[in-house]
């Protein structure tokens, strides 16, 4: 152990000695204000992330009453806790990086970005979410004057980041003082936030209740069936009072802007060295509008009745067809998802000023991935429900990627003719997307009534 | 009018339920005791229409009420733990639940007003049940389960949770249901509450109605002075 200490202790040393010997040594541009803007995107979405994971998981998690009646010390859950929220941040950053390397190396595409970039982006993500965490805690605490002083101070270094990101980094003190910054709010991050932990938990998860009441108001068109349209109408309410309609819909709009970001950045005919030129963007974009059908869709959709878990009882004790009631859960998640093609498909190719018809492929295209992973998802949340409540019935990770991969497959079935149909003729590769679009929700109508077969089956033992 | 004729439930190799015959008839309260994991919950779940019988029969007015909707108009369930949408409030769940079965807009809201104001939850109706007591909810399933009017009642535990003041009206609102005509089967651990409320009590012990009779009767046959001592007694030599 002791050797191990020794190791560690000079592995340290080493490393923030390297680290300032190579800051020292950078005679070149450091960042430029675009590069430090979406360093600073990628930060505060990352910073954000967290304080909602912060609030939702961990500061509204009842079942910490059993760690708070034990022996433990409550730093000790502070601790874990923040390291948890912490872990999964950085185990995303982590994939998407390996997703990043492995497209970059495969296709030699020539990023413009340097090591500074790399270096700089490991640190904010790595502070981010300490910051988002201590962020969701302090604005909890019921103190007024702490609240304030405390807010005030991660306001102030956020906005510090974003003014010295903006102006780009051309010096090395400047960077130190990036650095400085940030590492003053790791402190209070984590010095602050231990001690004020049980109170805000103890005030937090005792009340559950919004003060107000969102969705009240919300009424479906009448010519959806009426227990559809009940079950559809309280869906969303419940989804959107646990935040996850709001907090999705951020996050695809900020993919959205994610995109005319990149194209701000990178200009209208980006080559990376793929030799891709005029595809660039129409590809960007059904990546982006596929990732955000998978993250505002089908997930959510997955645990669409597993979620309900014990209290599935209400669904099976009421006098409806079970086509209607799986309908209407279905339809909860659907009806946001037009979002997407708003957020995603329109506004891009609307910028470049492509032609009307590939505005419309777009569009349809999109279309179509919401109506396949709508029906992926009700499917599949029938078929395999995940009725663990300590996972609030969250799918399992391979029933998950199983999903995507077959959303992914069907895409491909359903997209391909009015594809290739593209490059001969856009008119008719329009009505054939416009097809697929109707044969698209053709399958989501199937898997509903697919689903609700499965779900009569159910027996409810739990 | 309800009826269960040789009702079993197997889990692999587990029996939870035995081969139970029940007959009850219009206006009659049947009270179920049972020792934990008896199979009392087992057999409500399969009179509901939640699990399906391994063999037999439960039928509400004649028909099961798995996968069958018209049945389910007929009778209200209360399950035994307050599981509900949490963040719905109190009145959004009974609205819902109250218009999928049928009940207009107009005479439902009206029912959800005098309902709540009865049970002294009007001040907590219009907020997210995440918030409620445990008794609140259980005044909320009690509501559910009676808001249609329905002919047959399947109540799982209906007093735990209330304190003794609303477990008093909860018995006498059961009572005055079955003075009604309406035909309820309700569990219950509280033997003071069976001996109080019902006409006809049976004890499953191990999947099997091991005992049945009026109150009165299974006394006489016993030897004992009250419920709980006719319970021990007929547990202890199942």
């Amino acid at each position: 152990m002791a050797l191990w200490f020794i190791l560690l202790t000079f592995g340290g040393f080493w490393l923030i000695l390297s680290m300032v010997e190579f800051l020292a040594d950078l005679d070149e541009l450091l960042l430029n204000p675009s590069q430090g803007n979406v360093l600073f995107s990628i930060f505060f979405f990352f910073a954000a992330k967290s304080s909602a994971e912060t609030v939702e998981g961990v500061l509204r998690d009842k079942a910490q009453k059993h760690y708070f009646s034990s022996p433990l010390d409550p730093d000790s859950i502070f601790y874990s806790k923040l390291l948890r929220v912490w872990f999964y941040n950085l185990l995303l950053f982590g994939i998407a990086m390996s997703v990043v390397s492995l497209v970059v190396g495969i296709w030699n595409i020539k990023l413009p970005i340097n090591r500074p970039f790399i270096i700089l982006l490991y640190f904010l993500i790595v502070l981010a979410p300490l910051i988002g965490f201590n962020i969701s805690v302090v604005s909890h605490v019921k103190d007024r004057w702490l609240k304030k002083i405390n807010l005030v101070l991660a306001g102030q270094m956020i906005t510090l980041t974003a003014i010295v990101l903006h102006t780009g980094l051309s010096s090395f003190y400047q960077l130190l003082y990036l650095f400085l910054i940030l590492g003053a709010s790791l402190v209070i991050a984590v010095f602050l936030g231990a001690p004020l932990y049980e109170e805000v938990w103890s005030s937090t998860s005792q009340n559950t209740e919004s003060s107000n009441l969102h969705g009240e108001g919300l009424k479906l068109p009448k010519f959806i069936s009426k227990s559809t349209r009940l079950v559809a109408e309280a869906e969303f309410k419940r989804r959107w009072r646990r935040r996850q309609v709001p907090g999705s819909l951020i996050v695809v709009t900020t993919m959205g802007l994610g995109l005319i970001l990149i194209y701000s950045s990178l200009g209208p005919r980006p080559d990376l060295g793929l030799g891709l030129g005029k595809y660039f963007y129409p590809s960007l974009i059904a990546m982006t509008a596929f990732l955000a059908v998978v993250i505002h869709t089908l997930i959510p959709s997955l645990n669409l009745f597993s979620r309900d878990g014990v209290r599935l009882w209400c669904v099976y004790t009421i006098p409806k067809e079970m086509r209607n009631i799986a309908s209407g859960k279905a339809l909860a998640v659907f009806m946001t998802s037009p979002i997407i093609i708003l957020t995603i498909a329109l506004p891009l190719p609307i910028i470049l000023d492509y032609p009307l018809s590939f505005i419309l492929f777009s569009v349809f295209s999109s279309s179509v991935f919401i109506f396949l992973m709508s029906g992926i998802g009700i499917w599949a949340a029938a078929k395999f429900p995940n009725f663990n409540e300590s996972t609030k019935g969250a799918p399992d990770i391979i029933t998950m990627y199983s999903m995507i991969m077959l959303a992914l497959v069907l895409s491909v079935i359903f997209l391909a003719v009015p594809f290739t149909l593209l490059e001969i003729d856009r008119v008719l590769a329009v009505l054939g997307v416009i097809l697929a679009s109707d044969l698209s929700a053709l399958f989501m109508i199937a898997m509903c009534e697919r689903s609700s077969t499965i779900l009569e089956k159910m027996e409810l033992n739990f | 009018m309800i009826e269960i004729k040789g009702l079993r439930k197997s889990y692999g190799e587990f029996e939870a339920v035995k081969g139970i015959d029940i007959f009850l008839e219009e206006g009659e309260i049947y009270a179920l005791l049972g020792s934990n994991g008896a199979g009392k919950t087992t057999l409500i779940k399969i009179l509901s229409g939640l699990l399906q019988p391994s063999s037999g029969t439960a039928e509400i007015d004649g028909h099961s009420a798995r996968h069958n909707r018209k049945v389910r108009r007929r009778f209200g369930y209360m399950p035994e733990h307050p599981d509900l949408y949490e963040k719905l409030t109190g009145e959004e769940f009974l609205h819902m639940m109250g218009s999928l079965k049928g009940i207009d807009d107009g005479k439902l809201y009206k029912k959800i007003e005098r309902f709540s104001h009865e049970l002294e939850i009007s001040d907590h109706i219009q907020k997210e049940m995440g918030s409620y007591s445990k008794g609140m909810k259980q005044k909320i399933l009690f509501i559910n389960a009676v808001i249609n009017d329905p002919p047959n009642l399947i109540l799982d535990e209906p007093t735990n949770s209330l304190d003794p003041r609303f477990s008093q009206d909860i018995k006498s609102r059961i009572e005055d249901l079955a003075s009604r005509g309406k035909c309820i089967l309700m569990s219950t651990h509280i033997t003071p509450v069976a001996e109080d409320v019902a006409d006809k009590v049976g004890i499953i012990e191990q999947g099997k109605l091991v005992a049945e009779g009026t109150v009165d009767e299974l006394k006489r046959k016993t030897d004992s002075d009250n419920l709980e001592q006719v319970f021990i007694e007929v547990v202890n030599h199942a």
